[in-house]
């Protein structure tokens, strides 16, 4: 049987500390993918997924179980990411150069995925952080509009909002692909 | 594709098309919804772009994290000593794979014994063996010490005067042997003058002694013994 998170924050909260490393192998790489995503940065999502976990190791007592133990530990590491942000004071890309589509690979359509990839991680970096994390949270992460909205603290239809404004955004910076699909 | 909208813009059933859109909505929000886009070109024109978003998103996909062993894994299985290596260097950056891929070049050319000579008239020459190259005995350090330099002194001091004695000891027998053999050959010279002489004078005075009993005998005098040879008459 498998042991709910709640189940093993539980068991660590009762001195079975070790428990935790059952946390870290089962959130370990979705925490990465969500950093990875924001900061973009392999070294900085390392550090952020470390920092997220002891941060939450620390936090634990604090956990009340009222809200999932993913949602609370996704907020963590988006505290996180927005201090490493701030850190670095990212620059958002300017949306010519996110726009800066080469024409010839569009005409010639020699589009590569990993282009694609890379067109795709531009347009998302020069979107404002409030609707790339929607986007993100629910893209890549496959949460639903109420666990968003637990995480962000913020009410659903505002997350429902944030996610239109930020798809009705990239249709335009990613209309060029539209034939590539 | 449509224009960014403002709000004032927006459809109003905006936030029903997000829901329909991730499959958020009951079955009968979903049959209400796609009756109004029948009626809302703006909103089935937004389904259609949004979906080619999301497949332009879909691409975007990240390899999962190289794992960190943490504080917190002790009781997870160990890794293999290969993925150890594997995740020590994806861990690794930029700088430090630099250095060991130049430690690890430096140790396969040392290991096959790479050597790369440059030579006036030959420019570059690169060989490379699995057994080293003879090498030529090491020249003795120009740079001595102090001690070293006392101890080699004396020790030139020392041979050199045990030398000189073995010389001088030589000498002094061969002066010996050649001193033996003239006072040997000197002896006998002697003894030979001696034993002539004695012969001489035996028969001088045999001679003499003839004579002395002839003219005792005969009418001699004492001049004639004496002085009859002196004249040469």
């Amino acid at each position: 049987m498998v042991l709910s998170d709640e189940g093993i924050v539980e068991r660590v909260r009762n001195g079975e500390v070790e428990a935790f490393g059952t946390l870290v192998g089962r959130w370990e790489n979705r925490i990465y993918r969500l950093a990875l995503r924001l900061l973009e940065h392999p070294e900085d999502a390392r550090e952020v997924t470390q920092e997220t976990f002891l941060a939450a190791f620390r936090k634990l007592h604090q956990f009340r179980g009222r809200a999932r133990f993913s949602s609370w530990l996704y907020r963590i590491a988006l505290n996180c990411c927005y201090d490493r942000l701030r850190e670095r004071r990212v620059e958002p890309v300017p949306l010519e150069e996110a726009d800066g589509i080469a024409v010839e690979e569009k005409v010639l359509g020699q589009i590569h995925k990993k282009q694609v990839a890379e067109r795709v991680r531009r347009a998302l970096h020069a979107l404002p952080v409030e609707m790339r994390q929607v986007i993100i949270l629910k893209e890549y992460e496959g949460l639903t509009f109420e666990e968003i909205a637990e995480i962000l603290d913020i009410p659903v239809s505002t997350a429902k909002t944030r996610l239109y404004a930020g798809l009705d955004h990239l249709r335009k910076r990613l209309e060029w692909l539209k034939d590539a699909f | 594709m449509s224009e960014e909208k403002t709000p004032s813009a927006m459809c109003e059933m905006s936030e029903k098309l997000i829901a329909y859109l991730y499959r958020e909505l009951s079955a009968d929000e979903a049959s209400a919804f796609e009756a109004h886009m029948k009626a809302c070109a703006q909103c089935a024109q937004d389904l259609r772009d949004f979906e080619h978003v999301r497949r332009a998103l879909a691409e975007w996909q990240i390899a999962p994290m190289p794992r960190v062993v943490s504080e917190f894994e002790s009781g997870l299985p160990r890794p293999s000593f290969r993925e150890v290596l594997r995740q020590l260097w994806l861990a690794m950056p930029a700088w430090g794979r630099v250095i060991l891929g130049g430690a690890t070049t430096l140790l396969l050319l040392a290991l096959f014994n790479v050597q790369l000579e440059w030579t006036p008239g030959g420019g570059f020459r690169f060989r490379a063996s699995l057994v080293p190259p003879r090498t030529a005995e090491p020249a003795p350090s120009s740079e001595l010490s102090v001690r070293e330099r006392q101890q080699l002194e004396q020790l030139i001091a020392d041979m050199l005067r045990d030398a000189e004695q073995r010389r001088q000891e030589a000498l002094a027998t061969s002066v010996q042997e050649m001193t033996e053999r003239l006072r040997e050959e000197q002896r006998a010279a002697l003894a030979d003058f001696v034993q002539k002489w004695n012969a001489e004078q035996r028969a001088q005075w045999a001679v003499l002694l003839r004579e002395l009993e002839r003219r005792r005998y005969g009418a001699l005098t004492f001049a004639d013994l004496f002085f009859s040879g002196q004249d040469g008459n």
